[in-house]
Formats: structure tokens, sequence, C-alpha cells
């Protein structure tokens, strides 16, 4: 039976970086706030400090900074007349666990959507005609870029990200992105330093009638102190970005540019080690109360809270839902039910090139810091 | 906060005492939850550092295993013109205490039910940890050697052994209770870890593996060389514990 702890006005599940930015506005705010992370507490210098965190073999390989499915994991088949079975090591998926998230070990690529990229249905049947199948479920965002610009400008300032604005109110810019959104600002730090394989490219793509730009990257061209007062460093380069944490304060993450601030707020606790298994709802099935969380001893608590925040991974926030009862779930052969509806994993397709005759130094890197073309 | 909160933090620090000590002898301890506010919570000298392989005589692979181990690894990475192979970069030595440590022991692993076959995109679904898989595997394979010409595979000359590598790497060879296949893709990436994975791991000795290919190992700074387009660097490599001749002498 779980033991039922005093009210906060709000409980976030999961602490990385939508925890840590809505813990921030909250606690602004006033409220008394609560994070609840399955994982433990990460810092640089603890657990990601520059003298040991180059080590290909402990993160990238044996994923370290990972999820372990042996606490937890997923099944899966790839078809509907599959029998769905566990996912018993990570492999291309990695989902994220601990203070951070996924936040810590991202590459640092930071993308605003394209306009055209919030009316996925719409802007395509105008561009293109009628959708090749009826039952294609792509539908518009139901946001639009205008609506969000306010916070991607936010993010890219809280991040000190590091790019070339190709489109400032309206004005397109030389060297940036003529195809992207209006900006309401240039982004806060100048592009990174460009290494040769991504010139060799932007050339390339140049000299193709293509309009090359530098990736925006969540890597400090520059020493940065964001508007929290957060300092980050400048990035060296030494190129172990995904897959790793920053050693050097230049990347920016959850702890890199928020938690030195939230942290020491009064009104602002986390709790790490304790993993959510349900939002508890009233009588009506519409509201939620609180939520019912373990301890890594097993001991089982009942949170009651005004504000209940499901800041985990899509995925994990899905399965709580789905486990809570909340929302119709998604019934893929009656085509109904909208909970889990859409979800999917990132598809990117590769080619590797070789040059037998040019010094490319790959490792020289920040792993954000590309050329792109739309 | 409220006073329930230190209520909340004295109750979690009894039940981890009481966990503690009734699990004095289990190990690895779990974690125990933890409650922070007002604070970072940082304390000094707690630093998550690796801890170094150190040189010695094999202590998983048996003197069978190991002659195994030495010689299939010779011919995934060969000694010869391009310098020192897998052997020389001391990979069985990074083998043997991988698969003593947690990934040979699967620690990280879902190694729980059910099990069932699964398709070739299901990937792993087989109850053998990478340990069990070699020991079985390199049982395996030197049993069929035998039996079909009384060798085994040391014994075998380079083309010989190459010509079963090749096999089980294409499922050619039928081995009791174990994939051949599934055994010679987990041996050669492993091969490929302990030659170029940071020399601390126990392999990639005297970093033979990163002079090869030209990488400057586990360096910090490189923004001198950002801008430095095309040109040849040839900095020598750094491993995690520095290298020889780096630190004065005391």
């Amino acid at each position: 039976m779980a033991r039922k702890l005093p009210r906060k006005d709000v409980v976030l599940v999961g602490f990385g970086w939508t925890a840590a930015i809505l813990g921030n506005e909250l606690t602004d705010a006033g409220l008394e706030v609560l994070a609840l992370e399955r994982g433990g507490w990460r810092d640089t210098p603890t657990d990601f400090a520059p003298t040991f965190i180059q080590d290909e073999l402990r993160y990238y390989y044996r994923h370290k900074l990972f999820v372990e499915p042996s606490r937890e994991t997923l099944t899966f088949r790839n078809a509907m007349n599959e029998t769905a079975l566990p996912m018993r090591q990570l492999g291309s998926f990695l989902p994220a666990t601990g203070v951070g998230g996924a936040g810590i070990h991202w590459n640092g690529q930071t993308w605003r959507f394209l306009p055209s990229d919030f009316l996925a249905r719409s802007h395509n049947i105008q561009r293109y005609g009628k959708l090749p199948d009826e039952n294609m479920t792509v539908q518009d965002w139901g946001v639009t870029y205008d609506e969000l610009e306010p916070f991607y400008d936010q993010f890219e300032y809280l991040c000190g990200i590091s790019g070339q604005a190709g489109n400032l109110k309206g004005q397109k810019k030389a060297g940036g992105n003529p195809f992207e959104g209006p900006r309401s600002r240039a982004y806060p730090n100048p592009p990174l330093d460009m290494t040769y394989a991504p010139t060799i490219f932007a050339q390339a793509a140049k000299d193709s009638g293509f309009h090359p730009f530098p990736c925006p990257a969540a890597n400090m061209s520059r020493p940065y102190t964001n508007p929290l007062g957060v300092q980050l460093g400048q990035c060296t380069y030494c190129g172990f970005c995904e897959k790793y944490a920053c050693g050097n304060y230049s990347k920016s993450s959850a702890q890199t540019t928020i938690l030195p601030v939230l942290m020491r707020k009064d009104n602002f606790t986390l709790k790490t080690e304790c993993e959510v298994l349900k939002v508890l709802l009233d009588s009506t099935g519409k509201k939620a109360t609180g939520v019912l969380y373990i301890d890594e001893q097993g001991e089982e608590w009942e949170q009651p809270a005004d504000l209940v925040i499901l800041c985990a991974f899509a995925f994990n926030n899905v399965h709580l839902m789905l486990l809570s009862g909340i929302g119709k779930p998604y019934d893929p052969k009656a085509n109904s039910g909208v909970v889990g509806r859409n979800y999917a994993y990132q598809i990117v397709s590769s080619v590797n090139v070789f040059y037998g005759d040019k010094y490319t130094h790959t490792f020289v890197d920040a792993h954000a810091e590309r050329a792109g073309a739309d | 906060m409220s006073s329930s909160g230190l209520s909340r933090r004295t109750l979690l620090t009894a039940g981890a005492v009481g966990a503690a000590s009734a699990a004095l002898t289990a190990a690895p301890q779990p974690a125990e939850a933890r409650t922070y506010s007002g604070e970072m919570p940082w304390s000094p000298s707690s630093a998550d550092a690796p801890v170094p392989v150190e040189p010695g005589p094999y202590e998983f692979f048996t003197p069978d295993e190991a002659a195994f181990i030495e010689a299939a690894v010779s011919r995934l990475i060969p000694n010869d013109d391009l310098g020192p192979g897998a052997k020389e970069a001391a990979v069985p030595h990074f083998l043997d205490r991988q698969m003593l440590g947690e990934y040979g022991r699967a620690e990280r692993w879902y190694m729980l039910g059910p099990w069932r076959p699964g398709t070739a995109t299901q990937g792993y679904q087989s109850r053998m940890t990478p340990a069990q898989l070699y020991r079985f595997a390199i049982k395996a394979i030197d049993d069929h050697l035998k039996q079909a010409n009384g060798k085994v595979f040391a014994q075998l000359s380079a083309d010989q052994q190459d010509k079963v590598l090749t096999d089980l790497e294409h499922g050619k060879i039928e081995l009791a209770n174990v994939s051949g296949k599934a055994f010679f893709d987990v041996l050669l990436q492993n091969t490929i870890e302990g030659f170029f994975s940071d020399p601390i791991h126990g392999g990639n000795r005297d970093m033979v593996g990163w002079k090869l290919i030209g990488f400057p190992g586990a360096r910090y700074d490189y923004r001198p060389y950002v801008d430095k387009h095309n040109q040849k660097l040839d900095l020598p490599p750094v491993s995690i514990q520095g290298r020889p001749g780096w630190n004065p002498k005391t």
C-alpha cells in the first residue's frame, strides 16, 4: 500500500530538458515544484569529466550513459503479425535515463521546423496533389511556425546556439538557410569554425546550385553566458559529443544551462531513483490528482499535486498514459484512438565518402558542426 | 520547504540503512533514492573515473580457449606490413577482461523471458551472455574441427583458419547448441573494440591501433587544428592515462 505524501503544486515526471525548463518557469511563478526522475543525479565534474569522458568503449559501445535494459526495456515487433520480443541490448534506439535525460548525450543539432513542416498534410497536398494513400496518418501539427517562433528564440538563447541566420524578420541573410522561417533575432553565437569535411560538402553543394549553411549547433563557438546567468565554455572540438556528455561545459544541456539556477531554489525539489508508475485520476477520469511512484528501495508513494506534467521521452509518456487509463489508446487495426498514434523513430539514411588523397581529420569535430542544405 | 520533507528524508535514510545491512554480501548495491532541494548536489573526489585494466595472465580463458583466441584475432587483424596485429595489441587480454566484467556477464542486458528465436530484425534473443557464448562456441568449433581432421583451430595453417572463420561468418558451420555466426559477429566486433579502444581497457597496446589509422586519441582540445584543412598533422596519440614519457619522472 502506497504511503501518501503532502501535496505539491506541480509534479514533473522525468527530469531532462523538458522538466528543467518547466521547473524553472513554474518555480519563477512561485509554485512548489517536485521533479521525479527514475535515474540518478549526474553532473559534469563527477560524471563527464574531460579526464575520462573521451572513452569510446565505455560510452559508445557499452552504453554507459543510457538506460540499462536489465532495469527497464520494451518489447517490439516489425509487423502486426509478429510476436513482440524484448529488446535485450541497446542498438540504434538509445533511451535515456538520469538527470538531464538524453539532453546530456545528444549531438547538439538544434533545428527549427520549417514553416511547411507544421503543415505536414495540407502543405504536401497543396504542393503535390492528393496523398498516394487515403489511409496515411499524416496530419498538420495544429500549431504554426509563427506561434512557436518566440519559444524557438527563447530556447536558442537559453542554449547559446551557434549558427548563421538565413532569414531575419523576413530579410534574407547571406550564408544562412534561405528557406528557413523568419527569425526575430540572430543566433546568440556565430557559427562554429568549419572543419574540412563539411567545407568540402558545402562547396560541392554550392557548385550544384544548393544553398549550404552551417548547421545550428548547441556547441559554443565562444564563451557564453545565458539569460539565466549560467556560463558555458568555448567548444574545443574534441569530437566526443553524441553518445557522450561534454566535459567542457560547451554543449547545452539541462546541466549546463538551467540546473545551477533551478537546483538552488527553495521551492524546487528533485527526487532521483524514483520512477512514476501511474498518473492518478479523480472519479471523473478527466483530472489528474497526482502520481504513484516507486523508489529504489521498492517503497511505493502517492504524491498528490495540482499539476502533473509528463516530461519524459515521448515513448515513456505514452506508456504512462496507457498505464494510467488516460485517453483512448491507438488501435492500428480499427484506425482509432490517439494515445500512441503516429509514434515514429527517426529514420536517417547516409552515404559514406572516403578520400584517399585528403586529410579530413574527422577526429577534430563537434558533432553538430556540419554544413546543411535544404 | 515543509517539515514533512525532513521526515521524508529521515525515513528514506532509515530505509537505506535497513536495505544495506540486509544485503551486506550482495553486490552491487542498488543506488538509493535521494532528495535534493536548495543546493547543487556536488561532492568532491567522487568522479566516476574508469578502473584501468592491468597486465597479467588470463583469468577467464582456459589455455585451450586462449590458444583459439590468440589464433583467431591474429587472422582478423593480422600482424603484417601495415603494423602489429590484434594479438600484438593485446586484444586477447582485452577480451579476457571483458569476459570477466559487466559486458561478459551481460549485466546491462535484459536476460529474462519470454524466450523465442525471433526474426533477424529483432536483435539478440539468445540466453547466453557474451562469456557463455565464447565458452560454448570455442569448444564447439574446436570439437567440430577435431572431428573433421583431428586438429583444433589453433593448430591449423593461416589459410585453413581463414576458411573456418569465413565459414563461421557465413553460417556454413553447424555447431551443437550455439550459432557459429553469432559468435563470429561478436568476436569480430570485440576484436575491433580491443584494437581501437583506449588502452585503459587492456587492448590497443602502445596505441598501435590508433597509430595505424592516425587517430590522436583521447585529446581534449583540437582548437589549434580546426583550420588545418587537408594538412598532415602527425599528432602522437594520447590515452586517457596519457602516454609513455608524458609525465615527468618522479
